[in-house]
């Protein structure tokens, strides 16, 4: 994280600076996608402690942190849990993209072209095929797989209850 | 007979001590004996109680000229045919004196004697011979004749050698007394300006051309008839104060003469004086008009009771009297404004904005400005107006329009982006590692800055990038943005 930035007291407030604004709302995606990265964090919400930094004695204010989730999604870093309430985002520090070609890729490496992956085996907590993937919630992996059925290259399995428990490659 | 004024830097003339404005007209020209003067035709004339003085409107450095008013013997004014030649005011002046030679023995000479009863030095004024003599003031003995011719003699020795003396050393500093060289403008040793060196003359405009008798005015844009007016007003006014000057002399005399010194003659001039006060006071305050026109006289009498309050230990508001400019309601709207600008801007250079860190709120500027005028002071409305020209006349000031409206009159010299750069390096040595930044009261103690200038200034740097706002319990801070890179 890019600490300079984060304990920056200016940082804290919104710029009424067009310009500066604009500057401090991609800072603001920075320090939040690196932050997710380092602790593996899936979901970020708005009262997350992120938002105050004790050091310096800051905290952004709720509408500004609002604007700064909505200037997530709006760039594709994050989806909304509830998209109704807006208070909690899917934080995509990598994206949809990059997770499917991840996938493919240790497909690829451990010769599995044709059977058929379950969700366990790809980030399941027992020796998971992409580790990085471990604990990332079903509506995410869900989007994941939109991402590769899309290209034609994976077709989503489900169980009898009708639940996505795996991909056929 | 003309001299080549002094202009100050918002290119008005530097007027004389006793000197006071009584009216300006623009858009005028020049005329020498019946001949057109080259470049000395569009320009404003300064009327003033002692001299007329022409400033060209195009290059005032250049083309700038006064007469006094003493060398006006005759006014006539010619209307001009409507829309072919503009009325025109003829001055004729009086035939130059050639210097007399005033020194004859017969001439009147003030002196000093000695008594030879009590040793008291007595003064004796316009000595002539045969005339009666006078008693010591101290013992009331008549001296001898001979005492008194000694005197005189003495005093016309001494005279002679100080005229020679005079030719030889003219450049003695009045302040100092130090004996500059002849080439010297200011003493060497204070500063002080030399007296010696005049104004210089000019005996005519026009390049060989017949002895100068007359010159015109010709008023393209007219204002012509109040001019007349006030000039035939102004000459009058001097003749009279110059016929006067010398029966006040002999009425000084005659007062001398009954004022014995000592006790009761400290007492008698101190009853004069006050009376004099009195009558003032009475015949100043019998309405308001009588009090605009003896405001000056006043004004002084004001600041002698206040040297002697502040002698006292009280304090007293300070009373600057403003320049002489307040014949504000005998010109021409265009005039008024124009004048008043420059008014203002000497008024800003007299240290009001070096005591304001080069930058000054019209509203501080309004509020200043009128409590050094006392009276007759200026509207908000014209106030503006006469700033908002500052730049088109070419004034070393100008005004400065903020986002949001907020208006301001700076330095001519100092652009917005100095002012803010200026701003920005200093906040970069104050809080160097940008964790702490800056408050606007913090700007305003270093520039000297009002709040209201402070916080324009912080607002447009931040407009422009080059800071960002902290808000916080505490108050609002500003930083270097260090955001946008």
């Amino acid at each position: 994280m890019n600490s300079e930035i984060y304990n920056f007291p200016p940082f804290f407030t919104r710029q009424p600076n067009e310009t500066t604004w604009q500057a401090q709302l991609s800072h603001w995606k920075d320090v939040i996608l690196t932050h997710s990265r380092e602790t593996k964090q899936w979901r970020l919400s708005n009262t997350d402690s992120i938002f105050e930094n004790k050091k310096i004695q800051r905290r952004l204010k709720p509408d500004v942190i609002q604007l700064v989730l909505s200037d997530l999604v709006s760039n594709k870093k994050a989806d909304w849990v509830d998209s109704k309430t807006k208070t909690e985002v899917w934080i995509w520090w990598r994206s949809a993209e990059e997770w499917a070609t991840l996938i493919l890729a240790w497909i690829d490496s451990t010769g599995q072209n044709g059977s058929i992956v379950t969700f366990y085996d790809i980030a399941g907590d027992d020796s998971p095929g992409v580790p990085e993937m471990v604990g990332m919630d079903s509506t995410m992996l869900h989007k994941v797989c939109q991402v590769l059925v899309h290209q034609g290259k994976a077709a989503v399995m489900r169980d009898e209850d009708g639940n996505e428990v795996g991909l056929k490659v | 007979m003309w001299t080549i004024p002094e202009l100050n830097n918002s290119l008005r003339p530097v007027l004389f001590n006793n000197e006071s404005d009584v009216i300006v007209t623009d858009h005028v020209g020049l005329y020498e004996n019946k001949q057109k003067v080259p470049n000395f035709q569009n320009g404003r004339i300064y009327l003033t109680s002692e001299r007329l003085i022409y400033v060209d409107k195009d290059s005032p450095k250049k083309f700038t000229i006064s007469i006094p008013l003493k060398a006006v013997s005759e006014v006539e004014h010619s209307g001009g045919f409507y829309l072919k030649t503009s009325p025109k005011i003829t001055c004729f002046l009086k035939p130059e004196e050639t210097s007399s030679s005033k020194d004859s023995g017969h001439h009147a000479v003030d002196t000093t004697w000695i008594c030879t009863i009590c040793f008291m030095s007595n003064t004796l004024k316009s000595w002539r011979e045969g005339n009666e003599i006078p008693k010591c003031s101290m013992c009331g003995v008549k001296p001898s004749i001979d005492i008194i011719d000694n005197a005189v003699k003495a005093t016309k020795d001494s005279s002679k050698m100080t005229k020679k003396k005079a030719t030889v050393e003219t450049n003695e500093c009045p302040r100092c007394t130090f004996k500059n060289h002849p080439s010297m403008l200011n003493c060497e040793m204070c500063g002080a300006v030399i007296k010696a060196i005049q104004a210089q003359t000019v005996r005519c405009l026009i390049p060989n051309n017949s002895p100068v008798v007359a010159f015109r005015l010709s008023f393209r844009k007219g204002g012509d008839k109040l001019f007349l007016e006030k000039l035939t007003s102004c000459i009058n006014k001097e003749a009279v104060s110059r016929t006067s000057e010398g029966s006040r002399d002999s009425k000084e005399n005659s007062r001398d003469a009954s004022v014995t010194p000592g006790l009761s003659g400290l007492q008698l001039s101190g009853q004069q004086r006050l009376s004099a006060n009195d009558s003032l006071m009475e015949s100043a305050l019998v309405d308001l008009q009588a009090l605009m026109t003896q405001g000056k006289q006043v004004l002084t009498l004001a600041k002698s009771f206040q040297s002697l309050i502040e002698a006292e230990g009280g304090t007293s508001t300070t009373i600057t009297v403003s320049s002489s400019f307040d014949a504000a309601d005998s010109l021409s709207e265009d005039v008024f404004y124009q004048e008043l600008s420059r008014d203002l801007s000497e008024f800003l250079h007299s240290g009001v904005l070096d005591k304001e860190g080069g930058i000054i709120s019209l509203f501080d500027l309004y509020a200043l400005y009128n409590r050094s005028r006392g009276y007759s002071l200026v509207s908000p409305n014209d106030l503006y107006k006469a700033c908002a020209q500052m730049e088109s006349l070419g004034l070393p000031v100008k005004m400065r329009r903020y986002k949001n409206g907020f208006l301001a009159v700076q330095e001519k010299f100092k652009t917005n982006d100095a002012l803010t750069k200026q701003l920005i390096s200093w906040i970069k040595t104050v809080d160097a590692s940008n964790t702490k930044g800056v408050s606007t009261l913090g700007v305003c103690s270093k520039f000297k800055w009002s709040v209201g200038v402070a916080e324009e200034e912080l607002q447009y740097a931040e407009e422009k990038g080059l800071l960002c706002r902290d808000e916080h319990v505490t108050g609002l801070r500003y930083f270097v943005n260090i955001m946008c890179t």
